[in-house]
């Protein structure tokens, strides 16, 4: 259940514009582009980065978003105006600053303790669970994020096929160090 | 008020794309079929507009237009040529999309006329007026049976009716009208006498995004005269109380956004040192606010 702070908060979020209408290639279409999503999950995406930057900005406790949420704020992040002028000093009231895992197994394990808080968060301010392929739980988030950037116009790229994808999965189970 | 007759028969049984499919087959206007569907559901309540007070950085409010679940959503059961609009809206019932990314979303799941087209030939109204058969499919030949040739005169003679009798209608008899148009919903704009603000904001927006994909969008919108709708465009109930009535004009386009971006060009921007990702797990980042 929201707070009535979140809730006056939530309405100007909820219809804070990261698209430029006169763009060629507005932020959606350039995020879709970027990631090969299609147009609606993009769009799902940045609705689910919006909820985000409200948990973010409300909760007491720090909050880690989903793989596509992150992407989508990556990508406003490059959009300095709209992210600290726009977001940051006019709605949220103050700066959000994005903190990059510092690596190794305490990090992994932290981040995927703040994962499953934010995820909990979630459920009780917006009443309802989150998109399970944007919000995928931490088991799976946290794994098969091997990404890379590639020219597509001098590579390839093909996708594995599933049941490699589980085998891998399983053998990197079996070969994680025990704590 | 005396009310004039109607003897519409098939149009109010028809979408407009089923209409536009029988009146000009392969001939097709690509833009005409996502604006007239669009409008149809908004007319029929499946999806619903609402304007929300934006605040550009200028501190100019512009108005959004988001869309939403209808009244009459729940219930309706969209063809497949409607489902381009309506499917986005399924798996959250309280989702919002913006005028314009939904338009967008429409035209991407549109994919092109033919397959379009292909689709509303399909539909149960349209099943039985087009021959069909391998060879038919393969060469995407358009050939109407008997019935389907029968269903396009009506369909011509009665889109002709409308046509003569809107403007006698339009300021003399209201009663008309509105019956007129909870009978024919998105085919009351099939004639070229009337228009609606929202309508022109569709096309307006559908032409930029097809000027964007390099398809030359110059269809020649028929210069003549017609009947303008002007009124609010927030016509949940609106639409058909106001009809004609307290003509408000609706307001500008929504032309917010704001010119964030140091992007330009194409490929991005380059430069900054923001540098997030990395690390070891790829998705982290915490915040401190």
């Amino acid at each position: 259940m929201m707070t009535s702070q979140q809730a006056a908060l939530w309405q100007q979020l909820r219809y804070f514009e990261l698209d430029d209408p006169k763009a060629t290639l507005p932020f959606s279409a350039r995020l879709a582009r970027e990631n090969g999503w299609d147009l609606d999950f993009t769009l799902r995406a940045i609705d689910e980065y919006k909820k985000f930057l409200l948990l973010a900005a409300t909760l007491p406790h720090p909050v880690t978003p989903s793989d596509p949420v992150d992407q989508v704020w990556h990508l406003h992040l490059l959009y300095t105006h709209s992210y600290w002028e726009e977001l940051c000093g006019k709605v949220l009231g103050k700066p959000l600053h994005h903190a990059p895992t510092r690596g190794g197994i305490a990090e992994r394990s932290k981040f995927n303790d703040w994962y499953n808080y934010t995820l909990k968060s979630y459920v009780s301010v917006f009443d309802c669970l989150p998109p399970e392929d944007l919000w995928p739980t931490a088991k799976i988030c946290f794994r098969f994020v091997n990404f890379r950037r590639v020219n597509t116009d001098t590579y390839w790229i093909i996708p594995k096929p599933t049941w490699l994808l589980l085998i891998q999965n399983a053998l990197e189970q079996l070969w994680q160090p025990r704590r | 008020m005396a009310t004039s007759p109607l003897n519409f028969q098939i149009l109010p049984l028809l979408t407009p794309a089923e209409a536009l499919v029988l009146l000009h087959g392969k001939m097709l206007n690509f833009k005409q079929l996502l604006k007239l569907t669009l409008m149809d559901l908004l007319l029929k309540k499946v999806l619903a507009i609402r304007t929300t007070p934006f605040i550009k950085s200028s501190n100019q409010p512009v108005v959004h237009m988001y869309l939403h679940r209808g009244a009459k959503y729940a219930e309706y059961r969209p063809l497949a040529h409607e489902a381009i609009y309506t499917k986005h809206f399924a798996r959250e019932p309280n989702r919002e999309i913006s005028f314009i990314n939904l338009i967008r979303l429409g035209r991407r799941y549109a994919i092109s006329t033919t397959y379009l087209r292909q689709k509303i030939m399909k539909t149960p109204q349209l099943l039985t007026s087009f021959e069909r058969g391998f060879w038919i499919s393969l060469t995407d030949k358009v050939k109407y049976t008997a019935e389907g040739a029968l269903k396009r005169t009506h369909v011509e003679t009665e889109l002709n009716e409308l046509t003569n009798l809107l403007p006698q209608v339009y300021h003399s008899d209201r009663a008309t009208v509105r019956r007129l148009l909870h009978m024919m919903n998105g085919n009351l704009f099939l004639s070229n006498a009337i228009d609606h603000n929202l309508l022109l904001l569709v096309d307006e927006e559908l032409s930029r995004l097809f000027a964007r994909e390099h398809a030359a969008s110059a269809d020649d919108d028929s210069a003549e005269e017609f009947l303008f709708i002007a009124e609010d465009w927030s016509f949940d109930d609106s639409f058909e109380d106001g009809f004609g009535s307290d003509s408000d004009g609706g307001g500008d386009s929504s032309d917010g956004g704001g010119d964030s971006g140091c992007g330009g060009g194409d490929s991005g921007c380059g430069g900054g040192d923001s540098g997030c990702g990395g690390g070891d797990s790829g998705c982290g980042g915490g915040c401190s606010s």
